[in-house]
């Protein structure tokens, strides 16, 4: 499976299992970054596929970044403890959710799916 | 008669003296309050004194009583009473004062009243007399009753009764009554008012003929053609006084009710007379009649005078004044004969007597009182001399023939009384009585008519008139009803004689009887003569008709006394003509032969007849001669008996002069004694009016007593000079004072105040004319506060005489008041530091007032009362409702209020308050009062716990998901579940370690480099040794703890394995210090003992997680190594810093 993967996650530990994880499915892993000032580089730079977003980064909440996806047609999936699901779907229609912790089967099949839909 | 709705207006006019006070309130009492009369009270008062006669009397009645003023209008249910020292009179509805003309003991308030009331009234005045000595009120009955009013006199209740009996002896009363039915009786007089009758019932007027005619048969008298108006009136006030309405019914009483006609003889038959009765016509009478007739008459003659009509005798004895002083004055030797004739029975017997109740003595001018009357009891009697010369006796002017060859007939007030025809009748036999030449006097409402041919006016105005033309022949046509022995009919009032109706008396038949017919007396069983004709001389001493009385048996002259008594008695008892001849009556002059017949008449009377038998013969010279045998022995007695004369005449003289002054001073005495009764008569009145006052003041001295007496009252009053003049026992124990301590000065007495001074400066001031206000004292002896007030003490005159001083015990009030104040204030505290407010609603009105604290919360200007709706109106709309219901089923459930609430403020934001209420009933009103509590801080800490808990959830989520990150990486790595767990613990724990940290201090606290380290090496301790930490304090921010923590982990968990805290030998130097671009930089470096043979291998997964860990808080890792050492640098910008910078 191939597709460029945009992940935002402060948490080092998460990070690293999740980009091991998408690495493991052979997906290219931009990131991971833990500030949405760093998801704004990386997304001024290459647009990726999809996005896979913690709501709460070490600087701030993360709607700029997933506004600036969103408007590029950027299918997300948020991962987040802090996820308020109603809010978010009905911000960011066609984007998924998926609350911390997850099992990693559980993110597995949403980043298929979404890669499918972005294809 | 005044005029509109005052006209009909019943007055009373109650008259009384001495023991009055109790009759009158006995007869107020029974008046209702909506009393149709008005009442005049007229008492004999003390004219020193104020009367209290007013107010004692309107305590017990219904009726208003007020002392009567000047020109006051009586109005009905009112009672008037006489004010001291002036009379009283009613003109036109109007009572008007007058000062009295008569000295005390001679005013006559009630007559003089009464008279008043009468001309004033007519039918509608009422005279009452109550208890009262003396003889006052008697003469103003008459007049009342004369105007067609009514007459009440007191029963043998009165205390005093000769003021009552005096009215009931003149027969002018008409009901004599206990004070307590005399409105009773009022009232049911008034109930007969004819103007108020039904139409039915039949008027006097309708049966005038059949009433007269009744009077005329049982009475003897008609009054046919007396003045139709008059006889009516009289006749209807009679009915009134019986209760009957009906004319019908009236006649059917006069039959069957015995007394009733002669009641009516004597109403029909009123008429006031009194001495000097219209002084100026006397005056005038005197100047232009008596004092000519006087002068023009010959000495030693007679003057005549006829009074008819003279009824009880006053104006037949004012003539006799008045001629007997003219005579006196003149200086000549004349004799005077009155007669007086009446048809009245009753007012004969009075006139007879002489005797008249002594207010009638006013009429009299001064100098005829002493010479013309004696004082008696209560009344006065004309003297002897006059009395022998004025003749009164039953005479009717209409049926009876006339007195003849008068000087002067004074018939005034009759006529008008007679109707036109009697008049007419009337006038002719004046004429036909009076010699030529002589007078008529009539009434000043009286003319002679259509008779001027008979009589003309010597003074028109005066009613005086003289006699025209020769006498005139003797009027037949009245006589058509004499009777011959009418005009000498004893004053004794006769059986119901019914007497011969063909006896008509002419001129010619009493020519018969008095010169042709034998000589006759009538006399009864005893033989006393009732009557008399003919020529008598020859057969008794004195002419009966004369001297009036006598017995047939002591006036007959020798030799016929035994003879009549004989016969009397013979012809009394058997009732048997007889007769007694040839009895031989003897007089001085000679002898005559009679025979007496005595023949019974049916009516018990005896006819006495005399006829003569032979000539008279006349006496012979010889038969003095005869009755002389001794000559000496007469001459003897004569001379005794001349002797004896002239004693007898000089003891005579002594004792008419003792007798005189005897008489002189026994008038003196008595008009001492009017005086002294008059005086005891308002002695009596103050004492009663007295008595009921001082009742009064002993109720009053008791209520003073039993303040005085009552230990609740500390009451004390002193004198101007602060003396002490009373105190109540409660004021004894305030001061400690004794009963002896009075009239010592105030300032003297041990008092047990504290400050006395100041009691002593409030009496002070309240003697100064000031009103201060109450202060308090205290003593401390006893323990007690009081309030103490001063007020002035006022005599009776108004003047301030001194001052009273109240203590009120306020000793518990004020313990209480000082209990409150502090609660008070430690509620206040409470509510302050508490930050609680305070709110009442009244619902009546819908405000709410609210203190200075709620001002705050709602961030108004200042406290004070709002309406709810404008509080309501600050609150969030999204609360308004809630609030608002709250407040209204609290009330309505009477429930305690509990509702919280957010406030919108002006300056923006909002406060959150509660507040909490219940119903309270406070004076009767209902309000909720209630408390504010600013809840604000409470609900912000209720966000910000729930603000922490969404944070936790997420952290702890968070937490999950990096275990099970962290399982799965060091899954990746491990080749044993040995190392799984060993990696993954580790890792935790240093986690935990670092958390721990930063767990310990506050939020956004700083944590020391150094500390940090130690912690992260603590589980190395053995180790320690061989660790070399330096650097300067430089603290990291909790926000990049993780990471470090989990950098320096990987670090020490490396050099565990393999490094220097592991397997190889060496040392650990770790250096931190800051650059100069403000990063921190930390130095790992192991130096290993002896160079390795081998480099050990970098981790892979660690450098990884290291790298990631680094890139989270923007640091960048370096790593070196050779064969003697490794070293690890890390530089980063500190957040924390980064956010100062």
């Amino acid at each position: 499976m191939n597709g460029a993967v945009l992940l935002a996650e402060d948490e080092a530990v998460v990070a690293l299992d999740l980009s091991c994880m998408l690495e493991d499915m052979g997906v290219c892993v931009l990131g991971p970054c833990a500030t949405v000032a760093a998801g704004l580089d990386i997304v001024a730079e290459t647009v990726p596929d999809i996005a896979i977003l913690d709501v709460m980064l070490a600087d701030g909440e993360v709607y700029e970044l997933a506004d600036r996806l969103h408007d590029a047609r950027v299918p997300i999936l948020f991962h987040s403890g802090h996820a308020d699901a109603v809010h978010l779907t009905s911000r960011y229609p066609g984007s998924a959710i998926c609350p911390k912790p997850a099992l990693p089967a559980e993110i597995e099949a949403h980043i298929s799916r979404l890669l499918a839909q972005a294809d | 008669m005044t005029e509109g709705a005052q006209s009909d207006l019943y007055v009373v006019g109650i008259g009384a003296s001495a023991g009055g006070l109790e009759a009158l309130r006995e007869l107020l009492e029974a008046a209702p309050q909506d009393d149709p009369c008005a009442y005049v009270i007229v008492q004999h008062l003390d004219p020193n004194h104020e009367s209290l006669l007013a107010e004692l009397l309107d305590r017990s009645s219904a009726l208003a009583v007020k002392q009567a003023e000047d020109g006051e209008l009586l109005s009905a249910g009112h009672v008037y009473t006489i004010p001291p020292g002036s009379g009283l009179e009613l003109r036109e509805g109007r009572l008007h004062l007058s000062p009295f003309n008569q000295p005390r003991g001679l005013r006559r308030p009630i007559d003089d009243f009464f008279e008043s009331l009468a001309q004033d009234r007519g039918p509608r005045a009422v005279g009452v007399i109550l208890s009262g000595t003396g003889t006052d009120g008697t003469v103003g009955l008459r007049s009342v009753k004369e105007h067609g009013g009514f007459c009440i006199a007191q029963d043998a209740s009165a205390r005093y009764d000769s003021m009552p009996n005096s009215a009931v002896a003149t027969g002018m009363v008409d009901v004599v009554c206990p004070p307590s039915e005399v409105i009773a009786r009022i009232a049911g007089y008034r109930e007969v008012d004819p103007e108020q009758a039904e139409a039915e019932v039949v008027p006097v007027s309708g049966t005038l003929e059949e009433i007269c005619a009744a009077v005329t048969r049982l009475t003897g008298h008609d009054f046919t053609l007396y003045k139709n108006s008059t006889l009516e009136r009289r006749i209807q006030r009679r009915m009134q006084v019986v209760g009957l309405v009906d004319a019908k019914c009236y006649l059917e009483r006069l039959d069957s009710e015995p007394g009733e006609a002669e009641a009516l003889l004597g109403d029909l038959l009123i008429n006031v007379t009194r001495f000097f009765r219209d002084q100026p016509n006397f005056e005038v009478l005197r100047e232009k009649v008596i004092e000519p007739l006087v002068a023009q008459a010959e000495p030693g003659s007679e003057l005549r005078i006829w009074v008819p009509g003279c009824s009880s005798g006053e104006e037949a004895y004012t003539l006799g004044m008045l001629v007997d002083q003219v005579i006196i004055k003149a200086e000549k030797a004349l004799d005077f004969q009155i007669f007086g004739t009446d048809i009245d029975e009753r007012m004969l017997s009075i006139a007879r007597a002489g005797r008249y109740p002594v207010s009638a003595l006013l009429d009299l001018p001064e100098e005829m009182r002493d010479l013309y009357t004696i004082g008696r009891d209560g009344s006065f009697q004309i003297t002897t001399a006059l009395r022998e010369r004025v003749r009164f006796s039953s005479h009717s002017l209409i049926k009876d023939p006339p007195f003849s060859r008068l000087d002067l007939i004074s018939c005034r007030n009759l006529l008008i009384y007679f109707g036109d025809k009697l008049q007419a009748r009337v006038l002719p036999i004046f004429h036909y009585a009076l010699n030529r030449g002589g007078y008529l006097f009539l009434g000043p409402s009286e003319t002679v008519g259509r008779h001027d041919s008979l009589f003309a006016p010597l003074d028109a105005q005066m009613r005086i008139f003289k006699t025209i033309g020769p006498r005139s022949p003797y009027p037949t046509e009245l006589s058509t009803r004499s009777d011959p022995f009418s005009r000498l009919s004893p004053s004794r009032p006769k059986p119901n004689l019914r007497r011969p109706k063909d006896w008509t008396g002419t001129v010619a038949s009493n020519r018969i009887l008095d010169l042709y017919a034998p000589a006759t007396m009538q006399v009864d069983r005893n033989g006393a003569i009732l009557a008399s004709t003919g020529r008598l001389g020859r057969y008794i001493e004195v002419d009966p008709s004369e001297t009036g009385q006598g017995y047939a048996q002591s006036v007959a002259r020798a030799g016929l006394r035994e003879a009549l008594s004989a016969l009397i008695r013979e012809a009394g008892s058997e009732g048997q003509r007889k007769v007694i001849r040839d009895v031989e009556v003897i007089s001085e002059t000679g002898s005559q032969k009679v025979d007496v017949l005595a023949d019974p008449l049916s009516d018990e009377t005896i006819l006495i007849v005399f006829r003569d038998r032979a000539p008279f013969a006349p006496s012979e010279q010889d038969d003095f001669d005869e009755i002389a045998p001794s000559e000496s022995h007469v001459q003897v007695l004569e001379a005794e008996l001349r002797a004896t004369r002239t004693r007898l005449r000089s003891t005579v003289e002594e004792l008419e002069t003792a007798n005189e002054e005897l008489k002189s001073s026994n008038e003196e005495m008595m008009s001492m004694n009017e005086e002294l009764q008059s005086t005891n008569e308002e002695l009596a009145t103050v004492n009663d009016e007295l008595k009921t006052k001082v009742e009064e003041l002993s109720a009053a001295n008791a209520d003073l007593r039993n303040i005085f007496d009552s230990k609740l009252h500390a009451l004390v009053t002193v004198d101007r000079k602060k003396r002490l003049r009373n105190f109540t026992d409660g004021a004894a124990e305030v001061i400690r004072l004794r009963n002896s301590d009075q009239g010592r000065p105030l300032s003297d007495v041990q008092s047990s105040l504290d400050q006395p001074e100041v009691m002593i400066g409030l009496i002070d001031a309240v003697l100064g004319g000031e009103s201060p206000g109450p202060v308090r004292v205290s003593s401390q002896a006893l323990g007690r506060i009081w309030s103490l007030a001063a007020t002035p003490y006022t005599n009776a005159r108004g003047e301030v005489a001194g001052a009273t001083l109240i203590f009120t015990d306020v000793t518990k009030t004020l313990r209480l008041e000082n209990e409150l104040l502090r609660e008070g204030q430690r509620l206040r505290l409470a509510l302050e530091i508490s930050n609680v407010g305070v709110w009442s609603l009244d619902p009546r009105n819908g405000e709410v007032e609210i203190d200075g604290t709620i001002a705050e919360f709602y961030e108004l200007d200042e406290p004070g009362t709002f309406a709810l709706d404008e509080i309501l109106g600050r609150i969030d709309e999204a609360d308004r409702a809630k609030v608002s219901t709250e407040i209204e089923s609290a009330l309505a459930e009477k429930r305690e209020f509990d509702c919280s609430f957010a406030v919108n403020l002006p300056s923006g934001g909002q406060r959150y308050l509660r507040g909490l209420g219940r119903q309270m009933r406070e004076g009767g009103v209902t309000t909720l009062l209630g408390l504010n509590v600013d809840i604000t801080s409470e609900q912000e800490a209720a966000k910000m716990r729930e603000l922490l808990l969404r944070e936790m959830n997420h952290r702890v989520k968070n937490l999950f998901s990096v275990v099970s990150g962290m399982l799965r990486i060091s899954g990746r790595s491990a080749e044993t579940p040995r190392e799984l767990v060993d990696d993954v613990s580790g890792r935790i724990n240093a986690l935990a370690r670092s958390h721990d940290l930063a767990r310990t201090r506050q939020i956004d606290a700083t944590i020391p480099m150094g500390e940090l380290l130690e912690t992260t090496l603590a589980p190395y301790g053995e180790k320690t040794k061989n660790f070399r930490l330096e650097g300067p304090e430089v603290t990291v921010s909790t926000s990049e703890l993780t990471a470090l923590a989990l950098i320096f982990h990987e670090w020490s968990t490396n050099a565990a394995k393999y490094g220097v805290l592991g397997p190889i030998a060496g040392e650990l130097d770790i250096c931190w210090g800051m650059d100069a671009g403000g990063a921190i930089t930390v130095e790992w470096r192991e130096v290993y003992d002896e160079p390795l043979e081998t480099v050990p291998e970098t981790a892979g997964f660690g450098s990884t997680l290291v790298n990631i860990s680094a890139q989270q808080i923007g640091a960048k890792v370096e790593m070196d190594q050779t064969s003697e050492w490794r070293s690890y640098n890390i530089r980063f910008t500190n957040a924390a810093e980064s956010e100062d910078a």
